[in-house]
C-alpha cells in the first residue's frame, strides 16, 4: 500500500511545474479575461464615435482607479464596424495626452501634445484593411497630415486627458476640449 | 486495485494542488505591496517598464486587475506611496511632511486617494497639487507640502481624518534621457510629524 518515494517525488515535482504553468498562463490571460480593466470601465454604456466629457458620461462609466484629479478628460468609445474613426484634438499650453485602448484593455498607442502639428493632433484609427484602403487612395505626392493607426479590435476607447496646471485654468482647458472631435470617416 | 486507486488519487491531488498553488501564487504576486515588475524607491513605487503595450505581462495583469490606467513612458512616470519613509501605512490620524526634490518634467501633480484608488469625497476641499501651485511659495523646483486632516501652515493637502490614504506623484512629459535614472534622492521624503 505504501507509495514508493519516487512516485511522491514525481508528484511533488509535477505539482510545482503545474503550479508554475498555471501561474504564468493566468498572468498572461488575466488582462483579456478581466472585466474591470480601464477600457471596460470607460466603454460601458457610452454611445459610439463621439467625445463625451467624464462629467457628461456621468454614472454610465465606472471611475478609473487612481485617476489624476488635476486632469480634465474626454472619452470616445469607437467602433470600426462602419469604417475608420478620425479624431481631431486641439492642444494648448498645458500637457495633453491621448491613450487609445482596445476592447480587451490593451493599449493600441498613447501620445502627448508633442506630436501635435499646428496645435492639433489628428489621427485615424481603422482595421488594417481600412488603413490600407486609405493609403491606396492617397495621391503619390500626398503626405497624410494625420497619424494612421491599425487596430486589432473593432471596438475600443480613446481617452484624452489634459492637465489643468492651475485651478483658474480649468475653463480654458474645458473650452479647448470642447473643440475635440471623434467621428466615423 | 488499491495501488491503482492510490496512483489515481495522487494524480488528482497533483493536478488540484498545482492549479490551486498556481492561482494562489498569481494572487499573492498581484496583491503584494511591491508587485513584480515594480521599482521601489523608499516609500515610492513605480512601474518604469510601462510602455505603449502596457509593460511586461505582470504589469499588464496588475493594472487590469486593479482597474486603473498606468502612465505610459510617453506620458511620463507615476510614483505611488502608501507608506511613509519609516515604512508605516499613511493614516489620516497623522500629519506628514512631504518635502524634497521632484524628477524633472514639464509638470508634476500630486493626488491623494483612498487605498482602493477612489478619490476621497466630502468637504475636503483641495485633493491635489500641481507644480505650478506648490512651487509658488518656493525659491526653486521641488515641493513642500503638509498632509493631514486639520489645516496646516503653507501648502496643505487635506486627507480624511483617521482614514488610510495613498499618494500618487505624477511627472508628465519627463525627458527621455532620465528613463530609469530616477534615484531615491530625486523624490520627496514622506516624514511623519505627529499623530493624534
Amino acid at each position: 500500500m505504501r507509495l514508493p518515494l519516487l512516485k511522491i517525488v514525481l508528484a511533488a515535482s509535477a505539482t510545482l511545474i503545474l503550479a508554475g504553468i498555471v501561474h504564468l498562463v493566468s498572468i498572461v490571460l488575466l488582462p483579456s479575461l478581466a472585466t474591470g480593466h480601464a477600457a471596460a470601465r470607460l466603454a460601458q454604456g457610452l454611445p459610439f464615435n463621439r467625445f463625451l466629457t467624464t462629467e457628461a458620461a456621468g454614472p454610465r462609466v465606472m471611475p478609473i482607479r487612481f485617476e489624476d484629479a488635476t486632469t480634465q478628460s474626454l472619452i470616445c468609445r469607437f467602433s470600426l464596424q462602419q469604417g475608420p474613426v478620425r479624431i481631431d484634438v486641439p492642444t494648448g499650453e498645458g500637457v495633453l495626452s491621448i491613450a487609445i485602448l482596445q476592447s480587451d484593455g490593451r493599449m493600441l498607442t498613447s501620445m502627448t501634445d508633442r506630436v501635435a502639428q499646428r496645435r492639433l493632433i489628428s489621427a485615424v484609427i481603422g482595421r488594417a484593411e481600412q488603413i490600407a484602403a486609405l493609403e491606396a487612395d492617397d495621391a503619390d505626392d500626398d503626405v497624410p497630415t494625420e497619424l494612421r493607426l491599425s487596430s486589432l479590435s473593432d471596438e475600443g476607447v480613446i481617452l484624452v486627458k489634459a492637465v489643468v496646471s492651475r485651478a483658474t485654468d480649468a475653463p480654458i482647458v474645458r473650452d479647448l476640449l470642447s473643440q475635440a472631435r471623434c467621428a466615423a470617416l | 486495485m488499491a495501488r491503482r486507486f492510490l496512483t489515481l488519487f495522487l494524480v488528482c491531488l497533483t493536478l488540484c494542488l498545482g492549479v490551486v498553488a498556481g492561482l494562489a501564487l498569481t494572487r499573492f504576486v498581484l496583491d503584494s505591496q511591491r508587485p513584480f515588475g515594480s521599482r521601489s524607491l523608499g516609500p515610492w513605487v513605480s512601474w518604469p517598464a510601462t510602455d505603449r503595450s502596457g509593460g511586461d505581462p505582470y504589469t499588464r495583469a496588475f493594472f487590469a486587475r486593479r482597474g486603473d490606467l498606468p502612465m505610459t513612458a510617453v506620458e511620463g512616470i507615476a510614483f505611488h506611496a502608501s507608506t511613509d519613509d519609516g515604512g508605516e501605512a499613511l493614516s489620516g490620524a497623522c500629519v506628514y511632511s512631504l518635502a524634497g526634490s521632484v524628477p524633472t518634467g514639464r509638470i508634476w501633480t500630486l493626488n491623494v486617494y483612498r487605498p482602493d484608488g477612489s478619490v476621497p469625497e466630502g468637504r475636503l476641499g483641495r485633493r491635489t497639487f500641481t507644480s505650478f501651485e506648490a512651487e509658488a511659495d518656493l525659491s526653486g523646483p521641488g515641493l513642500k507640502i503638509a498632509i493631514g486632516s486639520s489645516p496646516q501652515e503653507g501648502n496643505w493637502l487635506p486627507v480624511e481624518a483617521g482614514a488610510p490614504f495613498a499618494l500618487v506623484l505624477r511627472i508628465y512629459d519627463k525627458p527621455t534621457s532620465t528613463d530609469g535614472a530616477v534615484r531615491r534622492s530625486d523624490l520627496p521624503r514622506i516624514e511623519k510629524r505627529r499623530c493624534s
